[in-house]
């Protein structure tokens, strides 16, 4: 059977009645998680495992890819209406997604992400049909020095946004890497910075920084500049112009590669996507400076890469039966439940799953696309809620949501001190994206760098001595000398002239 | 974990299907700092009503409150899978008066929700599900309860170590490995999915210490989790893995991996056909249980920890935790609480043996 | 002027940055080594950041900040807040009102919220939290306001718990 084949047969799965059903359910679901702040898609799936219980395998899974998918484009909705994020992936979409709706520009921020969405989706669902088998190989080809160099690489990032003050933005994502610290070392199983503290021993949540930083200390920003969190019913509108389609569809296309890929990456998904999405079109674009004040480039991006990227990641599941993410651990953990046990015979024992999933997330990112839209006006209500309102009831959704990860009222409490952090950094210009990409990226790359030295039995040549890992550091180099020697130039020329 | 169950629910129905979806998660609410049995009861009539007459049990102590049911980590791991299946098994067979009720308090790998249950001394819940970290964290002092704290009720399943190498790798047997080891520490890294000091490392460095290699020349690299050990061995990072069978179950089978030694007592016919001996066969005196039980909080009432290892007991036995088994591969090792007790008395000796040996104990 | 005001807080801040990052240091030489020679052990990386903040908050002590004005008016969220800012009424303030007052108030709020949500349960905490706030706020509507902090206190209790047998601390209210 071809490819061709191959997603006929799994249309005919997806497109049974109860198929549809569910991945609609899955998506309305998740995307309804996916908005509420503190939950992701890995609540979300969590979740959908006692649901699944007995459920048709196939019919399971859709579910879940539905969920999935849902909850990635939910996160969105908050970032950009209340800079609230959602889910982890979202947090590169508040950038330009907020400052989008504090223009008034609300509609046409959601709209872009819905989109952008749906083109990464399917950019990354046509990949894992024609190239996934591939691509597992690929995948395993990154090691612990491969990953600390696509960790460098990614945090090289952190120049291009840090804005104003480079030192401030360096201080930021110092200061992020020292949080991403906290807690049991899982090298060695030392804690480090608990204080002694039991709740402190797994380290501070990444959703709980993203939380504090972005929305309580959007809270704080509101109350000391006395503004309301966007311009009051001005929902704008949802059409695009042809000019913005013009502009956007090239930053769509080219995040939606770059997120399929690294959501092929095991361990690095939607989140890292988003933010190399991100960046790589600041760094592009000739207009990179309005980045971070409400460039629709700067929404488009991320949305479609992390869309993308949550597709990449069921590559490693379903070729290889490792899971590249928590998400998708938790995936596996059902369809083990469910009886069937992911790997490069899944293609040959259970084709009616793989395919299956395949269709139904054609499906399933349809539905997103044909629900959200005339969603949009509905959900943007909340920016009428008068302001007053709007403040204490953002600040009570960011409790429950932390408190739904956990239970843990020291949690909550963390919350309240990322976001004095938050209010403090943006009243003294520091960046908040350097710090946040940090936290992400720091805690991955020491840990790799690690365990390569492990490896190597401490010979730090084994970064270099691998063509991946010496090509990603180049990159880096690159990227971090490239501007520099731009402005060297600009320079020259400037005098000269 | 179940506190999700509302985020679904209240996205369901805004899509207009609750009805669907309301019986799959109408289990009470539980409490996960304290016990709540008002909460409890009043919820009980949600689904758990049928269950009531269809016992049979050998004391007259029965349950009267849902039972808080413990994995002490994140959705989707071993415990949780346990906890979660188990309650599934209880509930469809009719095994119990009231609802065993899973939720997860995840943290410290198991630390914080040992904390929890430690709480509850002298009662007769909550129930959580226990494996060898329960030894082995408390060994290296993450934890200040360690298993004497707790009453073992019953264990239930077990699982092995297994040591993978790629399929055109030089090492033919475990041997080959620890030979290669004992010639060049620094030249073999063996990649396993738990942190330095805890499980997957124990067990290779038990087995290398019964071989008579320095345990603490095994070159350790851990990962988070078997699935991304057996990734790194795929791609050539490491050169051998050692995690559970279980998680290997893909791999083996897919011969995309290739096992050489696994540490059960006795041979396993898949294991045995992949071309893999046991260490016993392969004169290694060694074997290594990744057991999995159930445990309750310190001095449970005896005729609660009666009540319950019965019930387990009967749980074997159906049918429907037969099918459960096969699909997730695993192997029956019932213990009542007495033999639990013992054998975890002597899995510590042992933990702590290999640990002072690879000097991470004194 | 402006530089000037904004020049003082970068030196405030680089101090604190600074003494931040020698107990940060300090730390950092506690973290107990592995029991194992490891090639990096725990301790390598947090030292590494330590003194990079070390040399980070010294280059902030001494950081020209280029002109503001050209800076803050590209920006367009400044730009924004000052229109907003101007449209308001040009009342004096009551101490209440002082965006100082309302930021120290919301925190201690929020730690007050935190405090109680286990012990006075989450109808009572959520439900007096919003309509206190909102009020504080200066949204006067009060029967809105008492009907929203209602349906956010009770709706989401009962909704989570009852419906969905979903945990949420239920506290001083006997159900």
């Amino acid at each position: 059977m071809d490819a061709f084949e191959n997603l006929l047969y799994g249309f005919e799965i997806a497109l049974q009645p109860e198929a549809l059903l569910f991945v609609l359910i899955g998506v309305v679901a998740g995307t309804v998680i996916g908005m509420l702040p503190g939950l992701g898609p890995i609540s979300a799936l969590a979740l959908m495992i006692p649901i699944t219980y007995g459920m048709d395998p196939a019919i399971g899974i859709i579910l879940m890819a539905g969920v999935y998918y849902g909850a990635i484009f939910g996160g969105s909705t908050s970032s950009i209406l209340l800079n609230a994020p959602g889910v982890a992936g979202t947090v590169a979409t508040s950038f330009d997604g907020y400052p989008l709706a504090k223009q008034g520009k609300a509609g046409k921020a959601l709209a872009i992400a819905a989109y952008s969405s749906f083109i990464g989706g399917t950019v990354s669902i046509v990949g894992l049909m024609f190239i996934a088998p591939l691509l597992g190989r690929v995948a395993v080809s990154f090691g612990p020095s491969e990953y600390f160099a696509l960790m460098v690489f990614g945090l090289t990032a952190v120049v291009s946004l840090s804005e104003k003050s480079l030192i401030k933005g360096l201080i930021a994502a110092v200061f992020g890497v020292m949080v991403s610290l906290m807690g049991m070392d899982l090298q060695t199983g030392t804690a480090r910075y608990t204080f002694g503290n039991i709740n402190l021993l797994d380290g501070i949540d990444f959703l709980i920084v993203a939380l504090g930083v972005f929305a309580l200390g959007e809270v704080f920003v509101l109350l000391k500049k006395r503004s309301g969190a966007a311009k009051q019913n001005s929902l704008g509108s949802l059409k695009l112009t042809k000019q913005e389609v013009r502009e956007i569809a090239p930053p769509i296309g080219r995040s939606s590669i770059l997120g399929f890929f690294t959501g092929v990456l095991p361990g690095a998904g939607a989140t890292i996507g988003s933010f190399l999405g991100y960046t790589m079109e600041k760094n592009i674009a000739k207009d990179g400076n309005t980045f971070g004040k409400g460039n629709i480039k700067g929404v488009a991006a991320p949305e479609a890469a992390n869309n993308a990227a949550s597709g990449g990641s069921f590559v490693p599941l379903l070729t290889l039966g490792v899971p590249g993410s928590g998400t998708t651990a938790v995936l596996l953990g059902a369809l083990l439940v469910m009886g069937i046990t992911p790997g490069p015979l899944m293609l040959e024992d259970r084709p009616d799953v793989f395919w299956g999933v395949i269709a139904s997330m054609y499906i399933g990112n349809i539905f997103l696309l044909i629900l959200n839209l005339p969603l949009i006006p509905l959900i943007s209500k909340i920016l009428n809620v008068p302001r007053a309102m709007l403040l204490s009831l953002i600040i009570v959704f960011c409790m429950i949501g932390v408190y739904g990860l956990s239970f843990n009222p020291f949690d909550l409490m963390l919350v309240l001190i990322f976001g004095l952090i938050g209010f403090a950094m943006r009243m003294y210009n520091f960046p908040a994206a350097p710090l946040i990409l940090a936290m992400i990226l720091g805690a991955i790359m020491e840990e790799n760098m690690r365990r390569a030295l492990q490896i190597s039995s401490g010979d730090w040549m084994i970064f270099v001595d691998k063509p991946i890992s010496l090509t990603l550091l180049i990159m880096a180099a690159l990227s971090l000398l490239i501007p520099l020697v731009i402005r060297v130039i600009k320079f020259i020329n400037r005098k000269k002239a | 974990m179940r506190h999700l169950c509302k985020r679904f629910i209240y996205a369901a129905g805004v899509s207009g299907m609750s009805f669907a979806l309301l019986t799959a998660c109408g289990e009470p609410p539980d409490d996960p700092t304290e016990e709540n049995n008002n909460e409890a009861e009043a919820e009980s009539n949600a689904d758990g009503n049928q269950s009531n007459d269809t016992n049979e049990v050998a004391s007259d102590w029965e349950p009267e409150n849902d039972v808080d049911y413990i994995a002490p980590a994140d959705a989707g791991g071993g415990w949780d899978t346990l906890i979660r299946t188990t309650a599934q098994v209880i509930d469809e067979e009719d095994l119990a008066p009231v609802n065993f009720a899973p939720q997860n308090i995840p943290g410290s790998g198991g630390a914080i929700g040992w904390a929890e249950v430690a709480g509850h001394a002298g009662e007769p819940q909550p129930l959580f599900a226990a494996s060898p970290p329960i030894i082995l964290v408390p060994l290296t002092e993450t934890s200040q309860y360690d298993h004497t704290d707790f009453t073992p009720v019953a264990n239930l399943i077990t699982d092995y170590s297994i040591v993978l190498v790629q399929p055109d790798s030089e090492f033919e047997s475990v041997v080959d490995v620890f030979e290669a080891i004992e010639e060049d520490p620094q030249s073999v890294s063996v990649g396993g999915g738990s942190a330095a000091g805890s499980m997957d490392h124990i067990s290779m460095a038990g087995a290398a210490a019964e071989f008579g290699v320095n345990a603490a020349d095994v070159n350790y690299v851990p990962f988070s989790g078997g699935g991304e050990a057996m990734t790194n061995l795929l791609g050539g990072h490491v050169d051998v893995v050692i995690t559970g069978v279980g998680e290997s179950t893909g791999q083996v089978e897919s011969g995309e991996l290739r096992p050489i030694a696994y540490s059960s007592e006795e041979p396993i016919e898949v294991l045995a056909d992949a071309g893999a001996e046991t260490f016993i066969e392969q004169g290694i005196d060694y074997t290594f249980d990744i057991w999995r039980g159930i445990m309750g909080p310190p001095d449970m009432p005896q005729e609660a920890v009666q009540y319950y290892e019965n019930m387990y007991a009967d749980m074997m036995e159906t049918s429907t935790w037969e099918g459960q088994v096969e699909n997730l591969g695993w192997i029956n090792n019932y213990q009542n609480s007495e033999e639990f007790s013992e054998f975890l008395d002597e899995q510590f000796e042992l933990f702590e043996d290999v640990l002072t040996e690879i000097g991470l104990v004194e | 002027m402006d530089t000037l005001k904004r020049f003082r807080p970068n030196q405030i801040i680089s101090v604190i940055l600074f003494l931040f990052s020698i107990f940060y240091i300090v730390l950092a030489y506690q973290i107990p080594g592995y029991a194992l020679p490891r090639p990096v052990d725990a301790d390598l990386f947090p030292k590494v950041l330590g003194f990079s903040m070390v040399i980070l908050s010294i280059a902030l002590f001494f950081e020209r900040d280029r002109p503001v004005d050209k800076e803050s008016e590209s920006e367009t969220e400044d730009h924004l807040s000052h229109e907003t800012e101007e449209k308001e009424e040009k009342r004096r303030e009551t101490f209440w009102e002082k965006a100082e007052t309302q930021i120290v108030v919301t925190a201690v709020a929020i730690a007050a919220y935190i405090f109680l949500l286990e012990r006075a349960g989450f109808v009572l905490t959520t439900l007096v939290f919003v309509y206190g706030m909102t009020w504080f706020y200066g949204y006067k509507g009060h029967l809105a306001n008492i009907i929203v902090a209602s349906i956010i206190g009770f709706g989401f209790y009962f909704l989570l718990t009852r419906g969905l047998g979903v945990y949420l601390p239920p506290g001083l209210l006997p159900f």
